[in-house]
């Protein structure tokens, strides 16, 4: 091939993939990607993934449950249904039911502020939704103490109110808030973003309202993003453990939640009493990842192909 | 109705998108605003729908003001250059948007809706695909029922931004041509982005050329390939003729 040689001389790299092309189309390459590793790396790399996996999170996993039944159902059971464990159990689903929908308002509000508009300070904006990501959650814990405690700032004004913020439950609703503010907004954003806003433009054209467009179309185009969110939130706001600590104040039967429960039977070294309470965390977190497994398989579905139904 | 532009002037940052743009319309006039990109069409375009707003300039519709009208108010039918269909709708719920969010005492009833988007169903000629969603349709569907979308509410102007864009250079040939007879059978004044020589010529009745911001040349096929203007239009129609 003359040609290929000269042009491989000239212009040097681009054309030697194309000599390539020219010998694969004299030997068919047989039906494989272009790149493979060898079968050694590729076994090698899914081991240790597995491995990993294993190590650090199905052993953990499956530790929790054995211990949690040790000494049989009647103690596991026992252990979830004493006072204080369920004061613990009804406390986190008291946080949670507040938490949970102000993140999901605060997270739809600021995505949508974000992906839809321009405005100064923006950047300014989607750093203060990942803060409280990257502080610790003692420190979180810490500001409510400053601000909220005795000798805090608005202390002396609390207390002449007669009204308690930190060691009692609003401040753990509060800390709460904070940790998992950014988990519906982070999932919303890049969504939103990528859909553009060309189809909230066209709702406008026809007629529609900015709520119509709003409810009609903006929500629906990011529901299994906003329920993977939630669900994430909801994950973190029962499982809390640093900043909820910190304000909490460990007042058994009042200010409680699971995590610090958990904590308090292990160092009274109630082994069986803690990993049953702490297996109702990792219950949570596997129904969490199968609802999100679900949720997953829907959005990649619903953009390959949907079932056509029935236009009402 | 009739369109009409005046010194219309709309910057982005130090950029100069429309630099004084005049233009009117006849009513049931089909017009295209042709120009290479960065000439300024679509910046006007989404002006004249209320989708941005001029700097400085007027936009009258039938000789009332409308520089300040909100979208919603002016009852124009927009397609966009990727349709922007809602993906998570039906075609039936596409089409019968902007029916369903109209304020109660304009709502037309369910029945009504329901004539409505059958008869745009028919207009466009896909009578039985109300079921599909905009992913399980080709590009050429897709434009049809952004067409069908927007002329439901039955606008008093028509724009398209690139109407024919996307497609492949087969269903675009058609599609310009039934679009051309559509219109002319609504009588709906429409305007249309383009940045292809061929299909301005083609189906419009007069020719807006934009290049830089500014208007170069308006006027009817014939006129601007016989008599450009300026070098740009002679320029930019060298080599193209009307059919």
């Amino acid at each position: 091939m003359p040609v290929e040689s000269a042009n491989n001389r000239s212009l040097g790299f681009s054309v030697i993939t194309n000599v390539q092309i020219i010998e694969g189309r004299a030997r068919p390459p047989k039906g494989r990607p272009a790149i493979r590793d060898s079968l050694g790396i590729r076994l090698g790399l899914i081991l240790v993934a597995i491995l990993f996996l294993a190590v650090f999170v199905l052993v953990p996993l499956i530790v929790v449950f054995t211990e949690a039944l040790k000494k049989g159902l009647g103690v596991y059971f026992a252990s979830l249904t004493e006072p204080a464990a369920l004061s613990a159990i009804e406390l986190t689903l008291f946080v949670a039911a507040i938490a949970v929908p102000a993140n999901l308002f605060f997270g739809v509000a600021a995505a949508w502020a974000i992906a839809k508009f321009d405005f100064p300070g923006k950047s300014l904006l989607i750093t203060l939704i990942d803060l409280p990501f990257a502080v610790s959650p003692v420190i979180a814990g810490l500001i409510y103490i400053l601000i909220f405690g005795a000798q805090g700032w608005l202390g002396p004004f609390l207390q002449e109110h007669d009204i308690k913020i930190v060691f009692a439950v609003p401040g753990i609703v509060l800390a709460t808030i904070f940790v998992t503010f950014p988990f519906v907004a982070r999932e919303l954003i890049p969504l939103m973003q990528a859909q553009g806003s060309e189809e909230e433009q066209a709702a406008l054209s026809l007629g529609a309202s900015g709520w119509q467009t709003f409810w009609r179309v903006t929500l629906p185009n990011v529901r299994w993003g906003l329920l993977y969110g939630v669900l994430l939130c909801n994950a973190r706001a029962m499982g809390e453990f640093g900043a909820v600590s910190v304000v909490s104040g460990h007042i058994r039967g009042l200010t409680n939640t699971i995590p610090l429960h958990v904590e308090i039977l292990y160092n009274e070294y109630k082994f069986s009493a803690a990993f049953a309470v702490a297996s109702l965390l990792a219950l949570l977190s596997l129904v969490t990842l199968l609802i999100k497994s679900i949720a997953t398989w829907n959005v990649s579905a619903s953009a390959q192909l949907r079932e056509p139904s029935t236009g009402k | 109705m009739k369109i009409e532009a005046k010194d219309l002037v709309r910057t982005f940052g130090d950029y100069l998108a429309l630099d004084k743009v005049s233009l009117k319309t006849e009513d049931g006039e089909l017009v295209a605003l042709l120009g290479p990109s960065g000439s300024g069409k679509t910046t006007l375009l989404r002006i004249i729908a209320g989708l941005d707003f001029p700097d400085s300039g007027n936009v009258v519709f039938d000789d009332q003001d409308s520089t300040g009208l909100k979208i919603q108010k002016r009852r124009v039918g927009f397609v966009f250059q990727n349709y922007a269909l809602f993906r998570h709708m039906t075609v039936y719920k596409n089409i019968a948007f902007g029916l369903e969010v109209a304020p109660g005492s304009r709502r037309l009833s369910r029945a009504q809706i329901r004539d409505r988007v059958f008869e745009l169903l028919g207009l466009i000629q896909l009578p039985s695909l109300e079921g599909r969603f905009p992913a399980q349709l080709s590009g050429g569907q897709r434009q049809r029922v952004a067409l069908a979308r927007a002329l439901a509410i039955e606008p008093r102007i028509l724009l398209l931004d690139e109407p024919f864009g996307t497609l492949d250079a087969m269903v675009r040939k058609e599609l310009r041509l039934w679009v051309k007879e559509l219109q002319r059978r609504l009588k709906i004044t429409t305007l249309f982005v383009t940045h292809d020589q061929d299909e301005a010529l083609e189906i419009a009745d007069r020719i807006v050329v934009m290049n830089n911001g500014r208007v170069e040349q308006i006027g009817t096929p014939a006129a601007v390939c016989d008599e450009p203007a300026s070098p740009f239009v002679w320029e930019f129609l060298r080599g193209h003729a009307i059919y």
